[in-house]
């Protein structure tokens, strides 16, 4: 097979949509959880209002004005608006109504909640756009959904197939976001000249640890952070090879030692699982809200819609 | 990186490591050379990106899309503690002081991480947003302490340094900001 053909073929095979359903479940939910804790910490008004409304923003920070405010007169009920807007877009996307539509009103919602307060928008908001954008196109809604319920009488849709290039596109920015992550690790304290102290001086930062780390400066503890830190850098290096483990997976009939043993041993998993403890352990020691949350629903995408169903047959064999 | 970004102490403390491990090789460096060197590679391949992305731009903007990030390029040896005190006659108490569970007061909406992007990312100056997320902490702190006459938001910024390291007890108050109740 040429390559061009292959790189067409790659992009334009279908698949099962589970694995694109559960993703737009899991990302729309935790934002969801996220923006209820902006509604019961009392943070709508200085999160999403305007300056005259009593909002945060800096009017003078402003390149242009952000459109939700030069549609609607700003004022306090105008930022609950905005809030509630995007809450029912979620809970829609949630539930699988009007799936497209309602994905596309998140994105465009959650925009002007960035450029609104842009210091209140973090890296993993954005990631999260990029996705809902991507699954707005996607035929995500054809399964575990009200559309799917509502096309085919089943909440589990008819079976029918949806295009494998939104999940593929997805595994991509994820790869992508983790290793330009990782080339950006230029900080000297995660090289080795800097005992790759990284992981210890970041847990010291009061802004983002849970708790007091200082007891980290004892053995081993403290050598467990260098660990730490050097299979993190280790680990978003080594990105890359999950497109190889991925291409292995799409051409199993060519063969070969390193094919067969990547697919025997399930290596992607293995990369993937390096990347839950990963999160978890940020989820356990840092205070960054949805990030890690966020990031682990993206994981649902790695699984291929077919592996879901052995999973799910497993579980309900035991 | 700007000139301001050179005078800030955690980049200085990174570019003389950095400085440092090039000069163990026997290459000589002073530091505006390094500087040159590094606003040379630095503005020709930002100014080359914005201008790749130029006529995505309309569309990045509306859906709040792109590829902008860094988890943790460079680990802040030099961080910085949220911290809020209010006046009582002629005593100063600390009420609020972030990760630290003896002075509880706001820590939920402090440690929020939209909150905390509002704090942590303030730079030069205090003004704008930071100024109105004080003014919201004083309004707050006013509700639960009837008895404070003024609240002062600062941030105490210290060093962190490696466990065989010399602490040097480094504590620089910053962005301090005081609302006297009278205010309104």
């Amino acid at each position: 097979m040429s390559p061009l053909r292959y790189w067409v073929g790659l992009w334009n095979q279908v698949e099962h949509p589970r694995s694109l359903a559960l993703v737009r479940i899991a990302l729309a939910l935790i934002l969801l959880v996220d923006l209820l804790e902006v509604a019961w910490l009392d943070l709508v008004v200085p999160i999403m209002g305007a300056e005259e409304a009593g909002g945060w923003p800096d009017p003078d920070a402003y390149k242009s004005p952000p459109l939700y405010y030069t549609l609607i007169e700003p004022s306090v009920g105008a930022a609950w608006m905005l809030w509630g807007s995007l809450v029912a877009a979620l809970v829609a996307t949630a539930a699988g109504f009007a799936t497209p539509l309602s994905l596309l009103a998140v994105v465009l919602l959650y925009a002007q909640v960035a450029l609104i307060l842009p210091s209140a928008d973090r890296g993993i908001d954005m990631l999260m756009r990029n996705i809902f954008l991507v699954l707005a196109f996607s035929g995500c809604g054809r399964w575990a959904s009200v559309d799917a319920r509502l096309r085919t009488g089943s909440w589990w849709g008819d079976g029918a197939d949806a295009p494998s290039w939104p999940r593929r596109l997805i595994i991509l920015q994820v790869l992508v976001m983790y290793f330009t992550a990782g080339v950006q690790k230029i900080g000297y304290t995660w090289t080795p000249f800097g005992h790759f102290g990284a992981l210890y001086i970041l847990l010291q930062d009061p802004a983002v640890a849970r708790t007091d780390f200082s007891w980290l400066a004892a053995t081993p503890w403290f050598q467990l952070t260098q660990l730490g830190t050097a299979v993190t850098l280790l680990w978003e290096w080594s990105t890359p090879i999950m497109l190889l483990f991925f291409y292995y997976r799409s051409t199993p009939e060519r063969g070969g030692r390193l094919r067969a043993w990547t697919l025997r041993y399930k290596l992607h998993l293995w990369w993937l699982a390096v990347g839950v403890f990963f999160h978890l352990g940020i989820a356990v020691t840092m205070v960054l809200g949805l990030f890690p949350w966020a990031m682990l629903g993206t994981y649902l995408a790695f699984v291929h819609p077919e592996e879901w169903r052995a999973v799910w047959r497993r579980i309900s064999k035991s | 990186m700007n000139e301001a970004s050179f005078s800030r102490p955690e980049v200085r403390e990174e570019l003389q490591r950095w400085m440092g491990l090039v000069e163990a090789l026997g290459i000589p460096l002073d530091r505006s050379q390094v500087k040159s060197l590094v606003k040379s590679i630095g503005g020709p391949v930002g100014r080359a990106r914005w201008r790749a992305m130029k006529p995505f731009r309309g569309i990045f903007d509306l859906t709040g899309t792109g590829q902008g990030w860094a988890l943790f390029a460079t680990a802040d040896s030099h961080p910085q503690r949220l911290e809020v005190w209010i006046g009582v006659g002629d005593e100063e108490v600390l009420v609020s002081r972030r990760a630290d569970p003896a002075y509880p007061h706001l820590a939920r909406e402090l440690a929020f991480r939209r909150v905390r992007g509002v704090y942590d990312s303030v730079t030069g100056k205090p003004k704008g947003t930071y100024r109105r997320f004080t003014r919201w902490v004083a309004e707050r702190t006013f509700e639960a302490y009837p008895e404070a006459e003024w609240v002062r938001v600062q941030q105490v910024r210290t060093h962190t340094v490696l466990p065989w390291e010399k602490e040097d007890g480094q504590e620089v108050v910053r962005y301090a900001l005081t609302h006297e109740r009278s205010d309104g």
